[in-house]
């Protein structure tokens, strides 16, 4: 697994592809920022928001996200890298985890920018604004403001990593979509209409409770994605739980979709 | 007890109660070159395919290098080298990135394999130019570089001098028979090209649709293809008769397109003809041949109407 793993980051990283999404989401995270600056500012309107939400890693990320799982996994289906790793004697359980930690590798990797955005943005000192949509590193920054200290800052970073997971989980669904569709753009629409489902569904949390419930175990649940410095110990433990089990669940569909699949 | 690199009993592959392959049961040896000959869609590729893992038989047996079942099979594919299909190729990476890649996936650490491979099938004067701007026959080169990567024991081509100039058919036809004679490697080919296919095999398995329909060493085929006189006439039952009776000779053989091949005589073709003439055969044709490899195949896959 591990050489598997190798030669698919010695691919990524020079794959064209995935320095245009960083540089794609290089240019959404500075805007993000500059807008959600200006907003606080007063220099901008708050009407502006919802544009300002355009740019920002949650909805970035689910479409170029996907695009970078996409690639990796529907990639190695149409120059074969995938049958190649099976002709030369890997199990098919290993080609899914290594091709899941390469897509997981590619996201955070697309996600940097923001990380990047938002650590320079708190050590500034500046206050930022996004109104009601800021999730993920947008509301980290929007939340947290002055000079961190030292423990501070440890706390951030593990915040970021936190997110990230959180993301990568979100997206893992991608995972077992990826081996089954095998066409990058048909999983992009997909997953972007689920997005747009999955804001729809989160009005229901507040009508049923059971459905309030189920939906908190998923990593879809923007709990997940609201936390701050000030977030409980049992918040973050339950995102990351959350996040590890869902995408264990999305490796093991995928694994029994494809452990028996002919590989065309 | 001989030992056999790959060895099939009864498999089998439906789809759907199609069955892509019907029965199979072959026998591989260490150190020969298999031709693997078929019309498209006799089931070439679906054999490979099973035999590299990327599909499941519907019932029968594989064995590797002595071992079977599932985990053992897996660990045996170490050893084998594959270029199915078209050649895994990373389009946006040169001839030595692709090696490299595929190095590193396969875990083998000495990175002069790279050059030494690019040598080998002429293209260490690519540079830097990508896969994807390579021709067809350079991509069937890189992808035999790829297969031959680990160093198998057992090689499986499907179709490898595809889109090959005269020279690079050459050049792959030396290649593989170096590394059959030299390194006593296996390999399994699949070509349309039969005249190809008739210099670089030893041996050849001849299948069509799905069944395997005859497998002989190139010694076999030699002999099968050996030179006759070819008899067609109106009357091919009579005809049988009159060479046994008048001629005393049983070495002829009817054809599913019911043309006698007479094996005897061939020095002495005006006697057959007049015989047959004097016994109110009418003679359409009749002159001495000798069997291509592609005659053959037709004929063994039962058809006067591929000719």
């Amino acid at each position: 697994m591990y050489n598997l793993v190798r030669a698919d980051l010695y691919k990524l990283f020079k794959s064209k592809v995935i320095k245009v999404l960083i540089m794609i989401t290089t240019l959404c995270a500075v805007t993000m920022s500059v807008m959600a600056y200006l907003i606080a500012q007063g220099k901008l309107d708050t009407g502006t928001t919802g544009i300002g939400f355009m740019f920002s890693d949650a909805n970035v990320i689910s479409i170029l996200g996907v695009v970078a799982a996409g690639v990796c996994i529907c990639g190695d289906f149409e120059n074969k890298a995938i049958h190649d790793a099976i002709a030369a004697g890997c199990s098919r359980g290993t080609v899914i985890i290594s091709k899941a930690i390469t897509s997981f590798c590619a996201i955070a990797v697309v996600l940097l920018p923001y990380v990047v955005a938002a650590g320079i943005a708190l050590s500034m000192d500046l206050r930022f604004d996004m109104g009601a949509v800021a999730v993920g590193f947008l509301h980290l920054m929007v939340e947290e403001t002055g000079i961190l200290s030292a423990s501070m800052l440890l706390k951030l970073l593990a915040m970021m990593l936190i997110l990230v997971i959180v993301y990568t989980a979100q997206l893992s669904i991608c995972v077992p979509l990826a081996f089954i569709i095998k066409r990058p753009v048909f999983i992009i629409a997909l997953y972007y209409g689920f997005t747009i489902m999955n804001v729809q569904l989160m009005g229901l949390r507040d009508k049923s409770a059971i459905f309030d419930a189920i939906y908190g175990y998923t990593p879809y649940s923007v709990d997940h994605s609201l936390l701050t410095l000030s977030s409980g110990i049992d918040d973050i433990i339950k995102a990351i739980t959350v996040s590890v089990v869902f995408i264990a669940l999305m490796l093991a569909i995928t694994y029994s979709v494809f452990r028996k699949s002919e590989i065309n | 007890m001989i030992n056999y690199i790959m060895k099939t009993s009864n498999l089998t592959k439906s789809y759907n109660g199609f069955n892509a392959l019907y029965d199979v049961s072959i026998s591989l040896k260490a150190g020969k070159i298999y031709g693997l000959i078929g019309e498209n869609g006799a089931g070439k590729t679906t054999l490979m395919r099973l035999i590299a893992g990327l599909g499941f038989g519907t019932e029968g047996n594989i064995e590797l290098f002595g071992h079977t079942g599932k985990s053992a099979l897996q660990r045996e594919r170490k050893r084998i080298g594959c270029m199915i299909e078209h050649p895994s190729l990373i389009s946006d990476m040169s001839a030595k990135e692709n090696l490299k890649f595929h190095r590193i996936m396969r875990g083998i650490p000495n990175k002069e394999t790279e050059d030494e491979l690019l040598e080998l099938v002429g293209l260490a004067n690519t540079g830097k130019k990508k896969a994807k701007n390579f021709s067809l026959g350079m991509k069937q080169r890189l992808g035999i570089a790829v297969a031959l990567l680990s160093n198998p024991e057992f090689l499986i081509l499907d179709e490898p001098t595809n889109g090959l100039d005269p020279v690079g058919v050459v050049e792959v036809r030396h290649l593989l028979k170096n590394l059959c004679e030299e390194k006593q490697m296996t390999i399994m080919i699949s070509s349309h090209n039969l005249p190809e296919m008739y210099q670089i095999a030893t041996d050849y398995i001849i299948i069509h649709k799905g069944e395997i329909k005859q497998t002989l060493t190139f010694e076999q085929l030699d002999e099968n293809c050996k030179r006759h006189i070819c008899i067609s006439c109106d009357e091919p039952e009579k005809l049988t008769s009159i060479l046994e009776l008048e001629l005393g000779t049983s070495n002829y053989k009817v054809m599913p397109d019911k043309v006698v091949k007479l094996y005897d005589y061939l020095d002495d073709k005006e006697r057959v003809s007049r015989i047959l003439f004097e016994n109110g055969i009418i003679i359409t044709n009749l002159a001495v041949e000798g069997d291509t490899l592609e005659d053959y195949f037709i004929s063994v896959i039962g058809g006067g109407q591929h000719v």
